[in-house]
């Protein structure tokens, strides 16, 4: 059973090479453009033991060659506007794709409102990004940043032809072009770039912490590591409700599930005024909905890589995993003053799997030892995944 | 007075299907123990069944008063139980309901019923419902009863979910490979705060990610046997008989909200025995409140 889906991954993945090559939608087109038949679970990239088959939506198309022009659109600052930032500027290898910072500055300098995210096993993601129930595909995220305009990241809105023309005439792009898209007549533009960066961002799948090599049986964690995996898994701290799964989040989506399992969660980290307001720059999924009980419900991101993608939270305002613990310990975080003044314990939008516990210094040190057992070394320094540019 | 159920129409219309996306092209001789039915020597049969808070209909966001031992305001967000080994009492012995294979039902006879649409006022729900078992048995089975089991068979229960078929792959039911599946996922928010019935299997020898080697100490599968069942009847699960003597206002520091089934969680005392299940010092009722035949 567990071999199943690497199997199917395999035979689909053969059948699918004599596929028509054709590029995929605009920016932001989520309507197929390809026939919607069982070649859509296409997955040419091996996956770790016991992950299943991400699902591949309608009329996408993921190849290693596709994936390879995504990876030098993504590293490379040419995609910019003003041509001084990539993806990779928010999203580095070593840190799981993440940036260290509290929040990103955009091309332009304009300082973002939300931590960025680790870019590990997106592809399993239903929605995407921190709390948007209607960005199902990574095709439907990436004009994001690459388009918006408030905030500005990669800053392409008014320079879509200069940005185009730079890539175009680099003999480099010419040829994964071609690689990319055989026989497409029509010079690379943003719709394929768009495709291209998703299947680049299909291929990071992280699934060789020591945690898999450990279910592998390929080594044995140490006793701390596994009574941590045993809190995390525990009816009294509750953390799988919303980080258990192979990925260690409850949003999850792969090829046979019946449905997309679509999950937002409020932690409590905010209760401003006692209200369960969220402050106002963000209110997470409400700010989509505009449906009451949204305010301050977000994804549960995955655990996988945890140790190397501080600071915390949608706004980056943990510092630390030792300071997620003492908030989830509480159960929710007390500001006592200033603008987003409240208690996030007592917010009436908070998950009920947010009570609080109490730790022993034991425990904690355990629930660390099982973070740092997922972090996996090579997804963080893996040369397909890595900067082509890189001297 | 025989039991009235439809003719089966085709050998396509039989089996519901294969499971998605798994099996190589179906072969459909005879020794396929995965073929239909014999359309000529079995008839459809459909079970419905009702979710209830109380006596009112389940749905999600809905407000119910009076429920617990304090007769709180309960808001319900999620309503799902697996079921399996569902036979049917005749005059002539124990007859089983074979169900179809669907993205609810599987090969080996389990079931998701599940209530909630994923709407507003669900809580990680499926935009499709299934409250129904549906299946075949014998042309002519003139039934006055049935039995199922609520839960997941140990041999099932540990398997990795991820890798598994519908419905044994949905999320939200899944808890981790120690202790399995959540049989009976009730949720619901009381006094602003959550009060969440989860039953599964406890005592679980293995650590998070492992299955365990023994069966579990509480299995807390829970077999039942309902009586009186006609072609016309339905089956009510209610969530509200289960909570009579709880408070659901209120969660004991340290302890799950509301009740998961682990040891030593006082929201457990008198939920779990209403299920036949004992549970610590508390000794099983006699019989199971939670399904009834209307």
């Amino acid at each position: 059973m567990k071999h199943l889906a690497r199997t199917l991954a395999v035979i689909v993945a053969a059948c699918g090479d004599d596929r028509a090559a054709r590029p995929d939608g605009a920016p932001g087109d989520a309507a197929a453009d390809a026939p919607t038949d069982a070649a859509a679970s296409v997955w040419p990239f091996e996956l770790p033991f016991g992950f299943p088959v991400p699902r591949l939506p309608p009329g996408k198309r993921l190849t290693p060659e596709l994936a390879e022009l995504g990876r030098h659109l993504f590293y490379d600052v040419r995609l910019s506007g003003n041509g001084t930032q990539a993806c990779a500027s928010c999203h580095e290898q070593a840190r799981a794709f993440t940036d260290g910072r509290v929040t990103p500055t955009g091309s332009t300098g304009t300082v973002l409102r939300r931590n960025a995210m680790s870019l590990a096993n997106i592809a399993y993601n239903p929605t995407q990004t921190w709390a948007n129930h209607l960005l199902a595909f990574l095709e439907q995220q990436a004009p994001v940043p690459m388009f918006g305009t408030d905030p500005v990241e990669l800053g392409i809105t008014g320079n879509e032809d200069a940005v185009l023309a730079r890539l175009r005439g680099d003999p480099t792009y010419q040829a994964l072009y071609a690689a990319a898209f055989p026989g497409a007549t029509e010079p690379l533009d943003l719709g394929h770039v768009v495709a291209a960066l998703s299947a680049f961002e299909r291929r990071l799948i992280s699934g060789n912490s020591p945690l898999d090599k450990h279910r592998r049986g390929e080594i044995v964690l140490d006793e701390s590591a596994l009574r941590g995996e045993a809190l995390i898994f525990s009816e009294r701290l509750e953390c799988h409700h919303c980080h258990g799964g192979f990925n260690f989040s409850i949003a999850v989506d792969h090829a046979a599930l019946s449905e997309p399992n679509v999950a937002f969660f409020n932690t409590g980290l905010y209760n401003v005024g006692g209200t369960g307001a969220y402050p106002a720059a963000d209110q997470g999924l409400f700010d989509v909905t505009f449906t009451d009980g949204d305010q301050g419900r977000f994804r549960p991101p995955t655990l996988r890589n945890i140790a190397v993608t501080a600071p915390y939270m949608h706004d980056g305002s943990m510092a630390s995993l030792d300071d997620v613990l003492t908030f989830y310990e509480r159960g929710g975080r007390l500001i006592e003053s200033g603008p987003n003044a409240g208690d996030g314990k007592l917010n009436p939008h908070k998950s009920s799997f947010v009570g609080g516990f109490t730790l022993t210094a034991q425990e904690r040190a355990d629930l660390l030892a099982f973070f740092a057992a997922l972090t996996d070394d090579t997804f963080l320094t893996d040369p397909s995944l890595s900067d082509p540019f890189a001297p | 007075m025989r039991s009235c159920v439809a003719l089966i129409l085709s050998c396509a219309a039989c089996g519901g299907g294969d499971p998605p996306a798994t099996d190589a092209p179906a072969s459909h001789d005879a020794a396929d123990p995965d073929a239909a039915p014999d359309a000529a020597t079995t008839e459809r049969l459909t079970i419905p069944f009702a979710a209830r808070v109380n006596g009112a209909p389940f749905a999600c966001g809905q407000t119910y008063a009076g429920v617990g031992s304090t007769a709180a305001a309960y808001t319900a967000i999620d309503f799902r139980f697996f079921v399996h080994d569902v036979t049917l009492v005749t005059a002539d012995g124990d007859v089983p309901l074979t169900l179809d294979v669907d993205a609810f039902q599987t090969a080996d006879g389990i079931a998701l019923l599940d209530f909630e649409n994923g709407g507003t006022g669900c809580q990680m729900g499926t935009v499709a419902t299934h409250p129904a078992l549906t299946g075949t048995v014998p042309i002519g089975t003139v039934f006055t009863g049935m039995r199922l089991t609520i839960g997941i068979p140990f041999a099932k229960n540990h398997l990795d979910a991820t890798l598994a078929l519908p419905p044994l792959n949905v999320p939200a039911m899944f808890w981790a490979w120690s202790s399995g599946y959540k049989f009976i996922k009730a949720d619901g928010v009381a006094n602003g705060s959550g009060f969440s019935l989860h039953v599964g299997s406890t005592g679980c020898s293995a650590t998070g990610s492992m299955a365990p080697a023994q069966p579990c100490t509480s299995p807390n599968t829970i077999p039942v046997t309902l009586t009186g069942l006609t072609p016309t009847s339905t089956i009510v699960a209610d969530v509200g008989r289960l909570l009579t003597d709880v408070d659901i206002t209120t969660n004991t520091m340290d302890t799950a909200p509301g009740c998961m089934s682990f040891p030593g969680d006082p929201e457990c005392n008198t939920v779990m025995p209403k299920l036949a299940l004992p549970y610590g010092a508390f000794p099983a009722e006699p019989q199971q409140r939670f399904l009834s035949i209307e």
